[in-house]
């Protein structure tokens, strides 16, 4: 036999006639002894009924032409707060745009810093070598491998020629 | 069950798209389609029916100028009632903060529709007066509104689930509330009205 606390957790599902077969005889046989329960069943069902007969209201026949009427005046001339909202959304776009931009320069920059330091590292190898090795040689026989360049330059360079013309520049030769 | 349910979804996806395409006959069937139900939400919601109304202008305006940037991520009623809900909202908000309507500006309010000649707006005028109404607006808007989707529109649980963002448990926790509330103010209201 259901309690009073059960048969309240029930009432939903009894008012929209979904309790199932098993519950619902106990539900039934418990409101048949108890008149408090009945009772608050009766009025909730009652109240769940009134709701569901509530009828669909209607608006005014001219609302559909008032609202063409608000969208094309809207449409034409924007409200002020409207205007603003979409100037500060093409201003958020362009300080995207912007900020997009001046990251491309920065890798670009950062590219160029670095690619001007391994030249700057390659030539400065080269002639410490030249001058351990006190290595001479002509115009003619730039293609002389100097060993141990690719280790000094602390790189996995499996060659050891150095970029000659960029060494004779930085040596003045 | 479920294929009917789809062809409504399918029938409402349809009235946006044409509503994408353009022109007012097709704004015009979007709004036949939900302007009864819009207006029940929003007159039972806010208990007057002239704010109804602007309530319901305001809504499908928002509508017609955002349809074109709607993705479909949920069902056209979802963002509809979506838009009816927010709105309604804040008009109960602006009204608590500046207006305050005596009761007998409320009653002259409602006689006006009842004095009109338009039947419909008389009928509206006295639902709108009716205990019913009274019961719905003493409860907390939470209530009221989980009240009149699920049975005044009736929506499913998920449907609220999914316009209200709760679980489908809390819809159900929170219908049971709002119901058993509902009942006791109605209660009141027939007992206030006998003396």
């Amino acid at each position: 036999m259901m309690t009073c606390k059960e048969t309240g957790r029930y009432f939903d599902d009894a008012a929209d006639g979904s309790l199932e077969e098993t519950k619902k005889q106990d539900f039934h046989a418990h409101l048949k002894q108890c008149k408090l329960c009945s009772k608050a069943f009766m009025s909730y069902r009652k109240s769940v009924e009134r709701l569901h007969s509530a009828p669909l209201l209607e608006p005014g026949k001219d609302v559909f032409a008032l609202i063409m009427a608000k969208l094309n005046a809207q449409t034409a001339f924007p409200a002020p707060r409207e205007r603003a909202a979409k100037l500060f959304f093409s201003f958020r776009k362009l300080s995207y745009a912007a900020a997009f931009c001046a990251a491309v320069l920065l890798v670009i920059m950062a590219g160029r810093t670095l690619h001007m330091e391994k030249i700057e590292k390659e030539t400065q190898v080269v002639a410490f070598l030249v001058q351990q090795h006190s290595m001479k040689w002509e115009l003619e026989s730039v293609n002389i491998s100097v060993p141990g360049y690719g280790e000094l330059l602390g790189e996995d360079i499996a060659q050891d020629q150095p970029p000659w013309e960029k060494v004779f520049t930085v040596l003045g030769i | 069950m479920e294929n009917n349910f789809k062809k409504v979804r399918d029938d409402e996806n349809e009235l946006l798209l044409q509503c994408q395409r353009g022109g007012e006959q097709a704004y015009r069937k979007l709004y036949e389609a939900y302007a009864k139900k819009i207006y029940t939400f929003c007159a039972r919601m806010l208990g007057d029916a002239q704010d109804a109304e602007d309530v319901l202008q305001d809504t499908f305006v928002q509508v017609f100028k955002n349809v074109e940037s709607f993705r479909f991520e949920c069902s056209a009623a979802t963002w509809i009632y979506g838009i009816a809900r927010h709105l309604c909202l804040d008009r109960l908000r602006r009204r608590k903060k500046f207006l305050f309507l005596s009761y007998e500006q409320k009653v002259e309010a409602g006689e006006s529709f009842a004095d009109s000649q338009d039947p419909g707006r008389a009928l509206e005028a006295a639902e709108l007066k009716s205990d019913v109404q009274s019961a719905l607006e003493k409860l907390p808007e939470k209530d009221r509104m989980v009240l009149i989707y699920r049975e005044m529109l009736g929506f499913s649980y998920g449907d609220i689930g999914v316009m209200m963002g709760w679980k489908e448990g809390t819809v159900k926790s929170r219908l049971h509330h709002a119901r058993a509330l509902f009942a006791r103010r109605l209660r009141e209201v027939q007992c206030h009205d006998d003396m």
